[in-house]
């Protein structure tokens, strides 16, 4: 399997992505390829947001996204996987996350591509400040958020 | 032993990012809590309300985990990446 992953600041060309992921497994038997993007939400609950803060805990976040990315790309029988989370102040409309999928089927691809997703979101250490109109929510896991009170 | 206490997400807006501590060797996991939430007793409250995952060089361990020399020490709530 190829895998590559990392958390990044900048944006990414997703073209560049699925092209990169399609050449490496065009000859393993791969037809099927699976893009997720996030992007910061500019309205949650009726307010504007203004931005997001993204921050993580290197080297770990980093070495939790590649031991993600490995075992759903075997539990999946995926080709290639490409994860990348982007981190530092983020404004709506700017992608957060790409998780670019390839499998010899579309079914394998969809599910390797949301499990992925899921698994990051839950077990990756990176946290969010949501900055809107009303004030500075942290936003904890499943509890959703906890308006900031310094 | 020195330590490095590490703070993430709202545990950060009490505590800061980061501090050290020196601990008698032998101390565990609870051991911190407890020093930190002396330092900072906001966290105790936070804690009791949002409790947090622990990580000890970035592996979950829970209160008993002895700790060593060196070892830096996360308190993280649960994550909120994607």
């Amino acid at each position: 399997m190829d895998v590559k992953t990392g958390v990044i600041r900048g944006s990414l060309s997703l073209d560049k992505i699925v092209e990169e992921v399609t050449r490496v497994s065009v000859e393993l038997g791969g037809g099927a390829v699976v893009c997720f993007v996030g992007f910061v939400k500019g309205l949650v609950d009726d307010k504007k947001v203004f931005r997001l803060d993204y921050t993580a805990y290197e080297p770990y976040a980093s070495r939790k996204l590649e031991e993600i990315a490995r075992e759903e790309a075997a539990r999946y029988k995926l080709l290639a996987v490409r994860v990348y989370h982007r981190i530092g102040e983020l404004k709506p409309g700017e992608p957060t996350i790409y998780i670019v999928v390839v499998s010899r089927s579309r079914e394998e691809a969809f599910e390797g591509a949301r499990s992925i997703l899921e698994r990051v979101k839950r077990e990756a250490p990176i946290f969010k400040l949501e900055r809107r109109e009303d004030g500075d929510y942290w936003i904890i896991g499943d509890r959703g958020r906890v308006k900031r009170s310094r | 032993m020195k330590l490095r206490v590490r703070f993430f997400s709202l545990y950060s807006d009490v505590a800061g990012d980061s501090v050290d501590v020196e601990l008698e060797d032998g101390a565990r996991v609870k051991d911190v809590v407890r020093v930190i939430t002396s330092l900072y007793p906001r966290l105790k409250e936070l804690f009791a309300d949002i409790k947090p995952i622990v990580l000890v060089n970035g592996v979950a361990r829970n209160s008993e985990y002895k700790l060593s020399e060196g070892d830096e020490i996360a308190f993280i709530p649960p994550a909120s990446g994607g």
